[in-house]
């Protein structure tokens, strides 16, 4: 499978877990995440509220999108301050976000924090709210786009934020729920971990990247993107920026990004 | 005063808890940041939710002793922040967005601790003393206890200043609105006087304890409306 190809498997995947009555927040960080909401809207969720760095259900591409809240103004109909997105988190009137964790565990805990690598610690910049949502919203999809047992361990070097669900003060969270990696898409539950399907099919294959047991029976291919996902990624996002988040496209796409911004010869 | 210098060599001493406005690439008080590197300050503690620019400049004038945030990053890696994340020089302490708020949130109340409904079960707390697991006194459920975090200064950036001196903002206020009510003291750089209507502004002239005018004061991050972020700027911090 080309890397490119992995790119639209990936968005497709994330855009299934996309609930009609889905009320999503999603960063410009998270360029795969972000193309994967407004796949949703365009396919089987279009009552699906999506939260752009807080402006809501913007009609615009994934290129206008990553211009920024401020340039979506005209295409949506309201913003959501940041602090009030935060209280929407607590109150569960959000509910559902996509993480990028470095790792994930088979309990579906996240490090965005540090790992050891090479006998030293490296850090990360910053977890931002990955400490806070799997423990407010009700459901959580990870996603990383380099599918090896380091990125996906026995257990988290770090814990930036726990697996499993609680509940609080009248509200019930079931915590992390899926990820989506560059080979496949994994289901955390009370059973454990469970592949829901390998995008070569290869479920063994993928079972020996993984750093954690992984209950592989009957998991078939993951199904590719359909017609209408396809279109719809064409309309959304006709320059592959959704591949800004894939280490071996990544130079490409920034190039792409930077020329479409600035024009050729842009830096 | 309004002098910028001025402002701060008053309001700022050596070793004080600065927070910093804005969020990302959006009004950082870059004048201001700017300013207190030009005074030589040392020994600062630097808060900001979302830091950009503004941790980059100050980590660059070997200001600040310890940084706390949620993270940080320019159109891509900050590199000295990278730098003090990796050394452990400045001492970073590490917070998720909602805590960072409690913590303000917590400031607010004049309480000494907030109950957070999240972050239970995980590492943060071994790494930010601000932190602590604890059992509600109501119901017994897990909390995270989260220590007032109280700046010395809060240091924000605006577009606009009515006439009565409440701060008008045309894009997310994200925390400022909660630096202003905490920090003991309060300066506001702005742009430009503007005559809108003095009920509407963001914050109140009763939070603000300096205004000084600062035209592209949050260069290279962005100020709505009167400019966005500058990519080349933001390379050559």
């Amino acid at each position: 499978m080309s890397a490119g190809s992995v790119a639209d498997t990936m968005v497709c995947a994330l855009a299934r877990e996309v609930h009609d009555d889905d009320v999503v927040g999603v960063g410009l960080g998270t360029p795969l995440a972000l193309c994967a909401c407004l796949v949703a809207r365009e396919t089987h969720a279009p009552r699906a509220a999506v939260l752009v760095g807080g402006a809501v259900s913007p009609a615009a591409t994934l290129l206008e999108c990553l211009g920024g809240p401020a340039a979506l103004a005209g295409r949506t109909p309201g913003y959501v301050p940041h602090l009030d997105t935060m209280d929407m988190a607590e109150r569960q009137a959000m509910t559902l976000q996509f993480l990028r964790p470095a790792q994930v565990d088979g309990e579906g805990a996240a490090n965005t924090s540090r790992v050891e690598s090479g006998g030293r610690i490296v850090r990360f910049p910053g977890g931002l709210a990955t400490g806070d949502v799997p423990n407010l919203l009700p459901r959580i999809v990870y996603y990383h786009t380099a599918h090896e047992p380091r990125a996906l361990p026995a257990a988290v070097g770090f814990r930036t934020a726990a697996g499993g669900g609680i509940e609080r003060a009248g509200y019930r969270t079931e915590g992390p729920v899926r990820l989506v990696t560059d080979r496949c898409v994994i289901a955390f539950g009370r059973g454990g971990p469970r592949l829901v399907s390998a995008h070569d099919g290869d479920a063994e294959a993928v079972a020996v990247a993984t750093g954690f047991a992984l209950e592989t029976r009957d998991a078939p291919p993951t199904p590719p993107p359909t017609a209408a996902e396809r279109e719809a990624l064409d309309r959304i996002d006709p320059h592959r920026l959704r591949e800004l988040e894939l280490r071996e496209l990544r130079t490409a796409a920034e190039g792409r990004l930077r020329e479409l911004r600035h024009g050729a010869g842009g830096r | 005063m309004t002098d910028l210098r001025e402002v701060l060599a008053d309001a700022v001493a050596d070793g004080a808890l600065v927070a910093t406005g804005g969020g990302e690439l959006r009004r950082k008080p870059m004048a201001a940041v700017r300013t207190l590197a030009g005074l030589g300050r040392r020994e600062l503690r630097l808060a900001t939710m979302l830091g950009s620019a503004d941790v980059e400049a100050l980590l660059a004038a070997e200001a600040v002793v310890e940084v706390h945030s949620a993270g940080v990053a320019l159109e891509g890696l900050a590199p000295r922040w990278r730098e003090a994340r990796q050394t452990g020089s400045p001492r970073v302490v590490e917070w998720s967005e909602g805590t960072f708020v409690a913590a303000l949130q917590a400031a607010a109340l004049g309480i000494d601790s907030q109950p957070w409904p999240a972050g239970l079960r995980t590492d943060l707390p071994a790494i930010n003393p601000w932190l602590k697991e604890a059992a509600d006194p109501h119901t017994g459920a897990a909390v995270l206890a989260v220590r007032a975090l109280v700046p010395d200064v809060a240091l924000l950036h605006v577009p606009t200043v009515d006439e009565e001196g409440n701060a008008h903002v045309e894009d997310d206020l994200v925390a400022d609105g909660l630096l202003a009510r905490v920090a003991r003291r309060v300066v506001v750089t702005y742009e430009r006087r503007t005559d809108a209507d003095p009920a509407l502004g963001a914050i109140n002239a009763l939070w603000i304890t300096d205004l000084v005018q600062a035209p592209g004061g949050a260069a290279p991050t962005a100020c709505a409306p009167d400019y966005g972020a500058d990519s080349e700027g933001l390379r050559s911090l």
